[in-house]
């Protein structure tokens, strides 16, 4: 009759009621032999014994003695921290900041980086790139001839969906203009994905090709936004770019593709509706390859495969494929996903010292705690309790805490993650998915357990090898907790000195000269379509007439636009030819107003100006350090550079530009007027595509912006662009200081939350060494109490603890700058324009910490020097 | 005093189950009967300890080397009983000669000189 443990209480009945037979019987034999039934009672019940110990014996039997024994230490471990409840406090706060602060940084970690990508089975979906084999090593998508190759030869793939980035279109729906990020996709791709639409159906199969029909799903967040959720939307015409479109469906909430971040994620998908010639050349490699491995192959298997067939197309058609292969990555691990792993690598460090630092003070503290539990071992050891049962009991007792500490730890992270989400930089992919789920919850439960047996092992060894301890100094327990803080000081330094850097080079960062004044600038982009703008007059006369009406709304003192904005898109290099030489350089395509808008300082020469149009001599400004490559500064002005057969005269010099980030290096430019450039210039993307710039009323140096004023000038310029063109939109509505914090998001985030590790770190270490003083002063009461009595001066006392106190914290600081000067440059990709090892930071964190040591040192010397010799000597 | 108890079982365990089986081996019997007796049958010597019985029981049962059920006893009372099983019996068949080897070993270094006349 085997119990499992869940019925241990029938079990236990029958042992009961086995017993009672037993006893009833004996009494009956008893009275038979002639016995008063009291006295039969009586003796049966002295013979049979100890009932609960009959029973205890009986149980061991049955085994899962140490489910028991644990049901025991359980109780007894809840006890014990009921009894103390200042120190239970303390030590499950410490915990829960610290299991708090890593389960919220995994739960990032886990939902950017290690979640698969959310579709069913999202485990199973990789991406096929064509890479060049040598050169650039450039990858690409797949050619329509190739992927027929790859559909007919493989066996490792349930199906191949395409897609395209489309960026931004303007789209016309319900006679509203929108810029929209968009996407094109294969009629399979959202079966390949294994999602379905919410409403309405997918493709019908036939919309890859041009002759096919135009179709597009829409995102639910857009359908809500321009529809009002009508259900009527489906098979509306909408305008994507100018081209008619019909609304087939709209897709769930919340579904993404491609997984990126919420700021570029499409809000509708369209057709591929590809060209014949695109759909048969098999050097055109312009579609992106999403694949579904069969259940059970392995991406790896899948390469191996894809390899043989590459290396088999690539024979064939040399022409085409030569130098040409392929590379399978699962979903979750491209590009834009590997970008952001150091950063969260980094957090996730911290994060894990901040645990190690509480996991330190709470052995300390165990530790303190132990000594007034010392009887208590002893006694247990003397009735017979093994090393091991005692320290299983402790261990229990450490994870029970460790526990407690990892559910309040829990609580705040579900309580830290939302501000956590805002913080991301908004160039995070996948900050939706960042959740704490059962992954999460997991982890921090491992978390719990892991860190209470290590915070467990200390008080764990001095209880069971602990056999009365000398009331000295130098005891093992001291040393123990010596050690501990010393090792935490140097933690915690570490951190410091660790978010001291990233907190300088943030600041290093955020005052940079970009080369033009941030303040007081708006800015928005405007794209006009080909379809509608396709020469270069209308694109002109658009322009005209936009700045023309911007430059009249109140508050706004300088109006232009450029086709690549600072910090916005990035540029492409310009190749021109200067008295016969090659040079490239950046480059732009201005308006009159644009370097006077943006606030470029101009250096030498002069801005250009209404004189400087189509029917007049073309002129060019450059920047600085273009200037000094080729000539002098002064010489510059007035020579000519070549750009397309038409040569430009240099007119100024303005200081260079950051164009990209703060962190990149000010380069050299070049700036156009659109209204002197070719005709076919002006209708091309660099005519069509502008960014307006508004130089807004306010002092130079003021910071802060006036929402309401940009308000009103951005509403006054929404109603010139309807008037002009009823259809164009208008979007990115930022300041250039929006723009340059957008910049800077990632790097704040980092600085931010390493600062709240390292302040953590100390505040958990200034009350460590509180702590450890506060224990050592008081062992020493009657060491103390003697020397006062043999004349001692209550000032020598405080000297001698202070000194004591002191050279814990210099150890400690020493490990601590060591440790830094160690691992600092794995750090050096986040910092800007300080070294690994700043003295400066090293030096100021490491005065910092002894400062913090020696304070949380002075109440328990101060203590010390209060000790009445009479008191202490007569405990 | 738990110690104590267990020190006393592992003392007894061998012969203990021993003795059990070969009860058993004349009828099924409840606790009690199973006392009473081994208490008898070596002549008021070998007092067993409920202490020990109830524990070696149930030792017993989870070796699968006898089965238990509640039955109803002559004096109308519910009463578990217990019975060897033929796992039980092969068993004691092996103790026994175990035993028995046990028993000329011991006697042969007991008793030397009757070994010696005998070689």
């Amino acid at each position: 009759m085997r119990f499992p443990f869940w019925r241990r209480k029938r079990q236990e009945e029958e042992l009961e009621k086995e017993i009672q037979s037993h006893l009833q019987m004996a009494t009956r034999e008893r009275t038979e032999r002639g016995e008063s039934s009291q006295q039969a009672r009586d003796s049966a019940r002295r013979e049979i014994g100890n009932v609960g110990l009959v029973k205890d014996a009986t149980r061991d039997i049955w085994g899962l003695r140490w489910l028991r024994d644990f049901a025991q230490d359980v109780r007894f471990g809840i006890r014990m921290l009921r009894g103390n409840p200042g120190f239970t406090a303390v030590a499950v706060l410490t915990l829960a900041l610290g299991i708090g602060a890593n389960a919220a940084i995994f739960s990032a970690l886990y939902g950017v980086w290690l979640a698969p990508v959310p579709y069913p089975h999202g485990d199973r979906l990789v991406d096929i790139s064509m890479k060049e084999l040598t050169g650039d090593r450039f990858e690409r998508g797949a050619s329509f001839p190739d992927l027929a190759d790859w559909k007919i030869q493989s066996t490792a793939f349930e199906g191949f969906g395409l897609h395209q980035f489309d960026h931004q279109t303007n789209v016309t729906a319900g006679g509203e203009a929108d810029e929209l990020t968009t996407h094109r996709v294969s009629a399979n791709l959202f079966r390949v994905l294994g999602v379905s639409p919410v409403l309405g159906r997918g493709f019908s199969g036939d919309e890859d090709t041009s002759a096919g029909p135009r179709s597009a799903l829409i995102s639910y967040g857009y359908w809500l936004r321009r529809f009002g959720g009508d259900r009527g939307v489906l098979g509306q015409l909408i305008t994507i770019d100018g081209e008619p479109y019909t609304v087939t469906g709209v897709m769930p909430p919340r579904f993404e593709f491609p997984t990126t971040a919420a700021e570029s994620s499409p809000a509708l998908w369209r057709s591929l509706n590809l060209p014949p010639n695109r759909l048969a050349a098999r050097d055109n490699r312009s579609v992106d390859v999403v694949a579904r491995l069969k259940s059970g192959v392995s991406a790896a298997s899948a390469q191996t495969e894809m390899d043989h067939i590459v290396g088999r197309l690539a024979n064939a058609y040399p022409k085409e494929n030569g130098g040409w292969g392929v590379q399978v990555t699962p979903l979750n691990q491209t590009q834009q996903f590997a970008a952001v792993r150091p950063a969260l690598l980094l957090l996730m460090a911290a994060a894990a010292f901040v645990l190690l630092i509480a996991c330190v003070n709470i052995a300390n503290l165990l530790l303190v705690r132990a000594a007034g539990r010392e009887q208590e071992f002893a006694m247990r050891r003397a009735l017979g309790a093994s090393g091991l049962r005692l320290a299983r009991q402790l261990l229990t007792e450490t994870c029970l805490l460790s526990l407690a500490g990892g559910a309040a730890g829990v609580m705040l992270a579900f309580w830290a993650l939302p501000a956590l989400k805002t913080m991301m930089p908004a160039s995070m992919p996948r900050v939706n998915a960042i959740r704490i789920d059962g992954t999460g919850l997991a982890f921090a439960v491992g978390m719990s357990l892991l860190t209470g047996l290590l915070f467990g092992v200390a008080p764990v060894w001095h209880a069971v090898h602990g056999r009365g301890f000398a009331v000295s100094r130098s005891s093992p327990r001291n040393r123990a907790a010596r050690f501990l803080i010393t090792a935490e000081v140097a933690l915690a330094l570490l951190l410091l000195a660790d978010a001291g850097l990233l907190m300088e080079s943030f600041q290093r960062a955020s005052r940079v000269d970009f080369g033009f004044q941030r303040e007081h600038v708006l800015t928005m982009k405007v794209e006009l379509t080909h379809r509608a703008y396709s020469t270069g007059q209308r694109v002109e006369a658009f322009r005209e007439e936009l700045l023309r009406r911007a430059s009249s709304v109140p508050g706004v003192l300088y109006a232009g636009t450029v086709s690549i904005l600072p910090l916005g898109r990035l540029g492409g290099m310009l190749t021109f030819d200067v008295e016969g030489r090659r040079a490239s350089a950046m480059y732009a395509t201005v308006s009159t107003g644009y370097l006077r808008a943006m606030g470029i300082p101009l250096l030498r020469g002069r801005y250009f100006n209404e004189n400087d149009h189509s029917g007049t001599a073309p002129v060019t400004i450059i920047s600085q350090s273009l200037a000094r490559r080729y000539w002098s500064d002064a010489d510059s002005l007035g020579k000519r550079i070549q750009i397309d057969d038409v040569w430009f005269t240099i007119v100024g010099i303005v200081k260079d530009v950051r164009q990209d980030k703060p962190e990149s290096e000010p380069a050299a430019e070049v700036y156009e007027l659109t209204r002197q450039l070719p005709e076919k210039t002006q209708a091309g993307i660099n005519g069509r595509y502008m960014v307006l710039v508004l130089r807004t009323v306010g002092q130079v140096g003021e910071i802060s912006e006036s929402p309401a004023g940009n308000a009103a000038i951005l509403a006054a310029i929404r109603t010139a662009v309807a008037e002009i063109d009823k259809d164009q939109p208008v979007a990115d509505v930022k300041t250039m200081e929006e723009w340059v914090q957008g910049k800077l998001a990632a790097r704040r985030l980092n600085m931010q939350l390493l600062s709240v590790f390292a302040g953590l770190a100390v505040a958990l270490a200034a009350v460590g060494v509180f702590g450890v003083v506060s224990y050592s002063v008081a062992r020493r009461t009657r060491e103390i109490g003697i020397r006062m009595a043999l004349g001692a001066r209550p000032f020598s006392v405080l000297a001698m603890v202070a000194k004591e106190t002191l050279l814990l914290g210099l150890i400690g600081v020493g490990l601590g700058v060591a440790g830094t000067l160690a691992t600092s440059r794995l750090l050096a990709s986040f910092l800007y324009g300080v070294k690994p090892a700043d003295p400066g930071i090293v030096i100021a964190v490491a005065a910092v910490l002894v400062g913090v040591v020696v304070a949380s040192g002075l109440t328990p010397a101060r203590r010390a020097m209060r000790v009445d010799p009479v008191v202490a000597l007569r405990e | 005093m738990k110690e104590r108890y267990q020190n006393r079982i592992e003392l007894l365990q061998g012969t203990l189950d021993m003795l059990i089986l070969q009860t058993l081996q004349w009828g099924p019997r409840h606790g009690y009967g199973l006392s009473q007796s081994i208490r008898t049958n070596s002549g008021e010597i070998l007092k067993v300890d409920t202490g020990s019985l109830y524990p070696a029981l149930h030792r017993l049962e989870r070796a699968g080397w006898i089965s238990a059920e509640w039955q109803v006893s002559e004096y109308n009372q519910r009463t578990r009983v217990y019975k060897l099983t033929p796992k039980g019996r092969k068993h004691l068949m092996n103790e026994r000669s175990r035993w028995q080897q046990l028993i000329e070993a011991i006697a042969g270094i007991m008793n030397p000189a009757k070994k010696e006349s005998e070689a």
